[in-house]
């Protein structure tokens, strides 16, 4: 075995010396004692002796280089060695024959290792686990045995089955086209307006009692309208007194609309969709009933056509049907407002001095502050529910 | 209905038969002397009053002549019931068993057949390794012999009528300790259990065994002794949640493969538990059966518990260590689940 | 010779079985060296004059047990040759559908049980025969054929005693041919006779020339009666001598040539021959035309066994049990 040459620890402050020069050469003869090579500490030029006798014949360190103490910087043969193998082709033939052996063998044994340990490991699993497995493509590595001498049994395979249902049931699913556009489009409605919601209560009691007067005096086969009818109805002739919420804001331009586009929220198993009902502001609450039924039908089919989905220019947005009074509707760009109705509730009132039945009911109205200032959404919002408190001033 | 042990509902059953057909008849050892036991368990005791010694004929200590005898009578028309006192001397009788009552049939091409019952009782009860002795696992290996096995008394008595009228021999396997023998011919440790038996004539068909107790986790198949031990054991294990499913082939040549395997289907698990010695036992050929045929439903290795392969041992201290029992049953199946 | 004069016919039926035994045997004997029949062959050549002379006594209905040497005795009981021959070339038209082969011979409906190769096992079992006979009473009797090997087993001991206590209507017929095998008589018995032994039972033992066919008969005829009487059993002992090995493989070096040539001269057909010409119960002419006419019936016989065909690979698994 060739002797290694070490850096012996000299230097009482520092882990590092510099060499200096190597005073003999690969190949030399080296007797024990001799000096070998110098190094300069922090304080001084030292002469560093040969460990041992025999031939130099590696050297790992250049002169003038930093030295770690206690690192092999050579190596000596002894008398009688043969040159072991270097990591080059040079050499092979010196190498001794016990030495190449040994080296075959351990080759031989870590190429055996990988094939015998990993890929070839035999899982124990009980037939009837296989059979469950097979059935159900499971990998029953994966299962934890719990059965007889480390054994993968049923209820290990049942485990698996388990296991992925919930995996299956937790893992992230991507989203549908309809979602995404869905996504797309709120997230930019926050990017690109400045929303303020203006939420009122306000009593629909006449507007209720108004409604089921005009059902009363139905034949039956006609179309009964629906409150959201009577609504639309007036929202369309608050609009018509507030054209700059019927707008439309684009480019840093705004474009107030003569005709009232209604776009109406409905709710679907794939998602939020908003069909416009065009020109709604020419409509009889008749007339609205009439189509704003098969529209809303379509939207939950997914039957909508382009036409029937674009150029709105007023949102309607109703969640008093699921219970909610108030909240914040996001609008709908490039228009520049949308309303939302809450619920309707059944209030006792202390008024004149007597209790009176009062219907109340939530609404929210979101603007855009880009181009329209709290008072006129408030005066808006004031004249629908003048409307909705006096009915038939809707058709004055 | 009567409740009968074992040996009564036995008796009953050779009592019927020989009303009902002249041709059967008793032989063996001290089946019937007068002011005798009746036979070692007192199976046939009194029967020679009704039925006269012309048919209930008691023979010198002769194994060999018994069953020769009996095969002979029979292959000759008659339908013998033969008796050896203790399933041990069975093989002082094997040649006539196994190359002449087995055999006679087939190498004469179907021309004769041997109509005979050879009662034997087996199990362990503290008399000696001679004495002692389950055998069912020698002759279920002998092609040509039916192998019974009952362990309550209505298939004691429905069996044996069922072999008596087989017209094959049929090697009818009693255990000691089962029968319920009475007075001085009453048996230490013995069960004795006491079962209800219709009056009305019925029959337990050979070759059809019974589910004992329903289960889920694991089937057991046991006869005699070994069946009570393993429903003791599953009581114990139903107050753990472990259902055991307890099947009693109660004939073992032809063995209702069926019964068993569907239940293995069930549960997944089989065990044995016999009081023959282990090795080639009649447990084993149901294991390798087992492995064969279920294999794709087994959910753990097939489990034979048995007696070991030791000649029975005298002491009694030896013969629970030889003896199978409940609590070994319970360990060895908490081991498997 | 006779004290039971049997007719003319009888006795012409006694030669012609005689010989059929015996040209049968040596026909066999032919076929087996030609390599046309599979099994081994245990020849009852020498030993006709017992089979014949016992069988004549019986009705089907009496039954016979045999051994591993049952030719001789099946023909004699009137087991079909032709059936007899097709079992021994394996054929499916053989008695025992060629399940058996030739150490199984026999017909239950001619009182033949199969044989038994299993020296001594057929003696309980003829006593068990016996036996339902005597709870049938219906008068029959079963004869049991067995060799001088046989009376060593315990089977046989066993067998006798049973039938001495339950006075069982049977005649065992000891045909002792000097040789168990290659073991001689001398070196397993202390007594001279089988027969002594029967005293040991308590019943009688008789010893007859078993070369002389009409003493066997006779001999046998007196047990029967006895035996149908209620009388219970006896043994008979039948001197004789087989000509042949005891198998085919047998080179017989076990008996000396001028014991052979002593029993040859000895031969129970020439014997049987000379006395019915001597007592002309036959002429010349008759006794040709049944050796005539025994040849003619084993050539059907050969000629039944080769083209009867071979029995279907399922039969296997059949007859195991009686369904």
């Amino acid at each position: 075995m060739p002797v290694d040459i070490l850096v012996p620890p000299l230097s009482q402050t520092s882990d590092s010396l510099l060499l200096l020069e190597w005073l003999k050469q690969p190949g030399d003869k080296v007797t024990k004692g001799e000096a070998l090579f110098t190094v300069e500490t922090d304080k001084a030029s030292l002469e560093v002796e040969s460990p041992e006798s025999g031939t130099l014949f590696e050297v790992y360190a250049k002169p003038q280089t930093e030295i770690t103490v206690r690192s092999v910087i050579g190596k000596i043969l002894k008398e009688g060695e043969l040159l072991p193998q270097k990591s080059g082709a040079e050499n092979k033939e010196a190498q001794s024959l016990e030495e190449q052996v040994v080296e075959i063998k351990s080759t031989l044994v870590e190429q055996k290792a990988p094939v015998g340990n990993n890929s070839t490991k035999r899982l124990f699993a009980s037939p009837r686990a296989r059979k469950l497995a097979n059935e159900n493509n499971l990998d029953l590595s994966q299962a934890v045995p719990t059965g007889s001498r480390g054994m993968v049994v049923e209820r290990d395979a049942l485990s698996l089955i388990e296991k992925a249902k919930i995996i299956s049931e937790n893992s992230p699913v991507p989203i549908s086209h309809i979602r995404q556009v869905i996504a797309k489009r709120m997230l930019e409605s926050h990017l690109k307006t400045a929303p303020v919601s203006y939420m009122r209560e306000n009593d629909a009691t006449n507007l209720v009692d108004f409604r089921n007067k005009v059902l009363a005096d139905l034949s039956s086969g006609e179309i009964r309208p629906t409150f959201t009818d009577f609504f639309i109805f007036i929202i369309c002739k608050a609009l018509q007194q507030h054209p700059l919420l019927n707008a439309t804001f684009e480019n840093g331009k705004l474009s107030q609309h003569a005709n009232v586009n209604l776009a109406l929220a409905v709710d679907t198993d794939r998602g939020l969709i908003v069909p416009v009902l065009r020109n709604a502001e020419k409509l009889t609450i008749r007339q609205i009933a009439k189509f704003r039924k098969p529209l809303v039908e379509k939207a939950i089919k997914g039957s909508l056509s382009p036409d029937e989905l674009t150029g709105g220019t007023f949102t309607l947005t109703n969640l008093g049907t699921l219970g909610v009074d108030f909240f914040t509707p996001i609008i709908n760009p490039p228009q520049v407002a949308i309303l939302g109705i809450g619920r309707i509730r059944e209030l006792a009132v202390w008024k004149d001095s007597s209790v009176y039945r009062q219907s109340v009911m939530g609404l929210s109205l979101t603007c855009d502050h880009q181009v329209i200032d709290g008072a006129p959404a408030a005066r808006f919002l004031d004249t629908v529910c003048q409307l909705i408190e006096k009915p038939i001033k809707s058709w004055l | 209905m009567a409740k009968l042990s074992i040996v009564e509902a036995l008796r009953e059953a050779i009592r019927e038969e020989m009303r009902r057909d002249e041709r059967v008849f008793c032989i063996g050892e001290d089946i019937d002397i007068e002011g005798g036991f009746g036979g070692a368990f007192t199976v046939t005791l009194g029967l020679s009053k009704e039925f006269g010694h012309d048919r209930i004929i008691d023979t010198p200590i002769s194994e060999i002549a018994i069953c020769g005898l009996a095969v002979g009578a029979a292959v000759a028309g008659m339908r013998p019931i033969a008796d050896v006192q203790y399933g041990d001397f069975l093989f002082n009788m094997m040649d006539q068993l196994a190359n002449e009552a087995a055999k006679l049939r087939y190498m004469s091409g179907g021309q004769v057949s041997v109509p005979m019952v050879m009662r034997a009782p087996v199990g362990s009860t503290r008399r000696g390794s001679q004495h002692a002795q389950n055998l069912e696992g020698f002759f279920t290996h002998v092609p040509g012999l039916k192998v019974v096995a009952p362990s309550t008394a209505y298939d004691a008595k429905g069996l044996l009528k069922s072999a008596v009228r087989d017209d094959n021999p049929v090697l009818f396997f009693e255990h000691k300790l089962l029968y319920g023998s009475k007075g001085q011919r009453s048996e230490v440790g013995a069960l004795s259990p006491v079962g209800e038996v219709p009056d009305e004539e019925y029959l337990v068909p050979i070759g059809k065994g019974i589910i004992r107790r329903e289960g889920k986790d694991l089937t057991i198949v046991a006869t005699h002794r070994m069946l009570y031990e393993s429903l003791a054991a599953s009581e114990k294990l139903a107050k753990k949640g472990i259902e055991v499913e307890v099947i009693d082939p109660r004939t073992l040549v032809p063995l209702d493969k069926d019964l068993i395997f569907d239940s293995v289907r069930k549960t997944g698990r089989l065990m044995i538990v016999e009081e023959d010695n282990l090795t080639n036992g009649w447990g084993a050929e149901i294991a390798a059966l087992a492995a064969d045929e279920v294999f794709e439903w087994l959910d753990a290795p097939i489990k034979r518990l048995a007696s070991p392969d030791v000649p029975p041992p005298f002491a009694p201290v030896l013969e629970k260590e030889y003896l199978q029992d409940e609590a070994k049953i319970i360990s060895a199946i908490e081991s498997l689940l | 010779m006779t004290n039971n004069p049997l007719t003319i016919i009888e006795y012409s039926g006694m030669y012609h079985r005689m010989v059929l035994i015996r040209r049968f045997e040596e026909r066999v004997n032919e076929l087996y060296m030609k390599g046309l029949i599979p099994s081994t062959l245990h020849l009852y050549i020498g030993q006709e004059a017992v089979a014949v002379g016992v069988c004549t006594n019986l009705k089907d209905s009496d039954y016979i047990l045999s051994t591993h040497r049952p030719h001789g005795h099946a023909i004699a009981k009137g087991v079909s040759i032709k059936s007899i021959m097709a079992e021994l070339y394996g054929k499916a038209g053989g008695c025992c559908k060629g399940k058996g082969g030739s150490m199984h011979v026999g017909d239950i409906d001619v009182g033949m049980f199969p044989a038994i190769a299993i020296v001594g096992g057929n003696v309980p079992i003829a006593a068990g025969a016996a036996l339902a006979q005597k709870m049938q009473k219906n008068g029959g009797v079963t004869v049991c054929f067995f060799g001088d090997g046989a009376a060593n087993e315990g089977a046989w001991h066993e067998a006798l005693n049973a039938a001495a206590i339950y006075d069982l209507p049977i005649v065992f017929v000891c045909e002792n041919n000097l040789y168990a095998a290659s073991t001689p008589f001398s070196m397993s018995f202390r007594v001279d006779n089988v027969a002594d032994r029967a005293a040991g039972y308590g019943m009688p033992g008789v010893v007859v020339d078993g070369n002389d066919v009409i003493a066997v008969s006779e001999t046998c005829a007196e047990a029967i009666k006895r035996a149908r009487r209620g009388e219970g059993p006896t043994l008979m002992e039948c001197k004789t001598y087989r000509q042949c090995g005891h198998s085919r493989s047998d080179p017989r070096g076990y008996r000396s040539k001028e014991e052979e040539q002593e029993w040859l001269k000895k031969d129970p057909i020439p014997r049987f021959e000379q006395w019915l010409l001597v007592g002309k119960h036959a002429s010349d002419t008759d006794l040709a035309q049944i050796r005539e006419k025994v040849e003619k019936e084993i050539d059907d016989a050969i000629a039944f066994a080769e083209s009867s065909p071979l029995p279907e690979p399922a039969t296997t698994y059949t007859d195991v049990f009686k369904e």
